[in-house]
């Protein structure tokens, strides 16, 4: 194919598919549909930011947010529950950029087993949850998995990780090397019984596809690669989206609304510019990927007369059942550097406690990883063992620990609560004078223990490494995430569900959402390979309809 | 982010709650504070955007208890973390929409009143280390100390490039290079395996 220019569209011209977001599912969408012959648009709210534009200025990307979204100009409000008043702060984070999430994601990139998706059936109903089978399979989804393994560029070892379900292809590179995380994580398996395994990352250990290996520069979390060796969307799906012609990615396009005409059927959307002017763009379908968070926001801003409890809304469904996932981690301290600051941030993985023996008393499951992922600033500000000094000439000296230090961060299950939702801030306003985002979370106790249980491994592995001095924070409340999952969740009843399985809303005939909020159960918090799959997969059904015209 | 945000912000709770973990602060004589800090104002490479320069004297003074300076290894005062203090507040003084200059000035206005109590000529930094430390001892647990204690890791440990952190020595002090690319093996047990050692102990 000869790379064309990218395509630009007028405003009244009624493309064949307007796309919100161009993140993990956004930007395959844009790439597959514009491939198979279909006139998109994409309106990403972030800037168009090119590879060659990334550094490593950690103040930037991380205390100044400029990847991802700034809550001083998108406040998010939390209340535990409804009857609560929500106060404003920090809880969802996301990429808010050309590319989304995997601009900055540190790469894990982890298939969902297949107990995932029929997990409510094997280990039968849990009280007051809204646990439920997927409409989905593992097996109808593993081809997709594997295209995605392969269109993208993901680094792995088939067949090393014992508990891994049934796969029809390798990864298509080689696992990154093994760094002292990695052999600490053997180490310590190896005396406990347990399997470690190459990280399978979305990051090329080889060159690959025009785009070359990774360098090992150590900036993948909160960092753009600059390289492109990172597989993001911004590297392996847009270039591509914009070579067939008929891609417009559009930057600084913030929805407002979706329209909806007399007949029920959507036209396009409203959104801001980058000079905060409302803009129209007419289309024939709209696809909503704008993340777990954004996408029920959007549904639930484009409320009217015909759908006055918001968009694809029948179910009443749209921003509930929203799964975090605890958070919890142990540190170790060891006798030689480790020197961590240098590559991939993970190499090894165990999924020995991917299913939690019942006999413990609670459902949950989940994975351990070894990692490092403090930048300098980052790790004097909180990475240190929190009994240490924190500041003073005793503070300076533990500073000194920057290469000895490691981390174990466990990954779990969240179940989907229908009172965990995401709504409108009927006060609290954005920088556009849209309703802010308001988070209602309080977790399942099995999601605490699971944690707990997870943070008790976590901490076994280290002392089995041999680790000098080890820490875990407590297990807390969750409060906020950057998996922001189950919130327009995919089934075939259109009273339990949001959309059907091709991604299409119950209640609006061209109107898909495709993104984390699909997905059913959370898997074990490791959710953008599989957001991805969903999303090649979208793109196929789509396809199909749109050629019947059924859309 | 995290990933993550979602770590990065659990981990800012921990500490944020962990007020009671602050350890107490050294009190190992260190070079005279005062001397430094008119030495520093003098030499100013530019004028202070946001401090006065009593100001900013009595906040380097701040800045060098939380990072100290000893022999042979660099601390806030020689990576300017002053100057990267006043840089953010000067040009980007806001956090969730709350900006810092208020708390900041309020602050260090409490630390001159707090020095008077002890010599009515004296400010913040003309008192000796030890009443320094014994002071902040005392605010440890207030938004101003953990503000300022920010500003200072960042000034010391922050890309150069915001005017601390001068000629690295953060990085240095740590073991950090910020090389850009690097090859295996990266550490001691990576390497320690390539080279056929290390099996089980």
């Amino acid at each position: 194919m000869t790379p064309q220019s990218p395509a630009r569209y007028k405003a009244a011209d009624p493309v064949d598919f307007l796309i919100v977001g161009s993140g993990a599912a956004g930007a395959v969408l844009a790439k597959e549909l514009s491939s198979n012959g279909f006139r998109v648009v994409v309106l990403e709210q972030g800037p168009y930011i090119r590879p060659n534009q990334f550094d490593h200025d950690e103040y930037a990307a991380v205390h100044r947010a400029a990847l991802t979204n700034n809550y001083s100009r998108q406040p998010n409000t939390f209340r535990k529950t409804s009857s609560d008043t929500a106060k404003i702060q920090p809880l969802v984070g996301y990429g808010r950029l050309v590319g989304g999430g995997p601009v900055h994601f540190t790469g894990n990139f982890w298939r969902f087993h297949e107990i995932d998706f029929i997990e409510r059936s094997r280990k039968g109903p849990i009280a007051g949850t809204g646990f439920a089978d997927w409409p989905l399979t593992y097996a109808d989804l593993e081809p997709y998995y594997t295209k995605a393994e392969w269109e993208l560029g993901v680094s792995g070892l088939a067949g090393a990780n014992p508990f891994d379900p049934p796969r029809s292809k390798p990864y298509p590179l080689p696992p990154l090397p093994i760094k002292s995380s990695g052999v600490l994580v053997e180490r310590g398996a190896t005396k406990l019984g347990w399997h470690a395994f190459p990280a399978p990352l979305a990051i090329l250990s080889k060159d690959y596809r025009g785009r070359s290996a990774c360098m090992h520069c150590g900036f993948c979390e909160a960092f753009g690669c600059e390289f492109g060796a990172k597989s993001s969307t911004l590297a392996a799906m847009i270039p591509l989206a914009e070579a067939t012609g008929r891609c417009e990615i559009r930057p600084d396009s913030y929805v407002r609304e979706i329209e909806v005409g007399d007949d029920g059927r959507v036209t396009g959307v409203i959104y801001f510019d980058r000079e905060k002017r409302e803009q129209r763009q007419r289309a024939k379908a709209v696809v909503v990927s704008a993340n777990g968070a954004e996408t029920p926001r959007l549904l639930l801003m484009s409320a009217s007369k015909r759908f006055p409890n918001g968009l694809a809304n029948g179910s009443g469904l749209v921003g509930k059942y929203l799964m975090f996932g605890p958070g919890s981690i142990a540190g170790g301290l060891f006798e030689h550097p480790l020197n961590e600051f240098k590559g991939v941030h993970v190499s090894r993985v165990i999924h020995d406690f991917y299913e939690i023996d019942p006999k413990h008393g609670f459902f949950g499951g989940g994975g351990l990883d070894g990692r490092f992922d403090w930048y300098p600033a980052g790790f004097a500000l909180g990475g240190l063992d929190p009994a240490r000094p924190q500041w003073g000439g005793e503070f300076k000296r533990a500073l000194k620990d920057f290469p000895k230090t490691m981390y174990v961060l466990p990954h779990q299950t969240a179940l989907a609560l229908e009172g965990n939702a995401i709504s409108l801030d009927p006060a609290v306003k954005d920088a556009w004078g849209l309703p802010a985002l308001r988070v209602t979370y309080k977790d399942h106790p099995d999601d605490l223990k699971t944690a707990q249980f997870l943070l008790d491994r976590a901490m076994e592995l280290l002392d089995a490494a041999g680790a000098t001095r080890r820490w875990a924070y407590p297990v807390a409340e969750t409060e906020s995430s950057v998996h922001l999952l189950g919130t327009c969740r995919m089934g075939k009843d259109a009273a339990t569900s949001v959309v059907n399985t091709d991604h299409r809303a119950h209640d609006v005939p061209n109107l898909f959402v495709c993104d984390g909020s699909s997905l059913v159960t959370s898997g074990r918090n490791q959710p953008t390979e599989t957001i991805q799959a969903l999303a090649f997969r979208a793109a196929d059904r789509l396809t199909a309809l749109a050629k019947r015209h059924e859309i | 982010m995290h990933d993550e945000v979602t770590r990065r912000a659990f981990m800012s709770r921990a500490m944020i709650g962990a007020g009671a973990l602050f350890a107490l602060g050294t009190t190992e004589q260190l070079a005279d504070a005062r001397a430094y800090a008119a030495r520093q104002v003098s030499n100013a490479t530019g004028a202070f955007g946001f401090f006065t320069q009593a100001e900013a004297a009595d906040m380097a003074a701040v800045c060098e208890q939380i990072i100290p300076s000893e022999p042979g290894s660099p601390g806030a005062r020689e990576a300017g973390a002053v100057y990267f203090a006043d840089y953010a507040l000067d040009k980007l003084p806001t956090v969730l929409q709350s900006d810092l200059r208020p708390m900041v000035r309020q602050g260090l206005a409490d630390l001159t009143t707090k020095a008077r109590a002890i010599d009515a000529t004296k400010r913040f930094a003309d008192l000796t280390a030890d009443q320094q430390v014994t002071i902040l001892k005392g605010i440890e647990a207030t938004d101003f100390f953990r503000r300022v204690r920010e500003l200072t890791i960042w000034g010391y440990l922050g890309d150069p490039t915001h005017g601390g952190n001068r000629g690295q020595v953060g990085w240095q002090h740590i073991g950090f290079d910020n090389a850009g690319a690097y090859e295996p093996p990266f550490g001691y047990y990576d390497a320690e395996r390539a080279a056929g050692r290390g099996g089980e102990r």
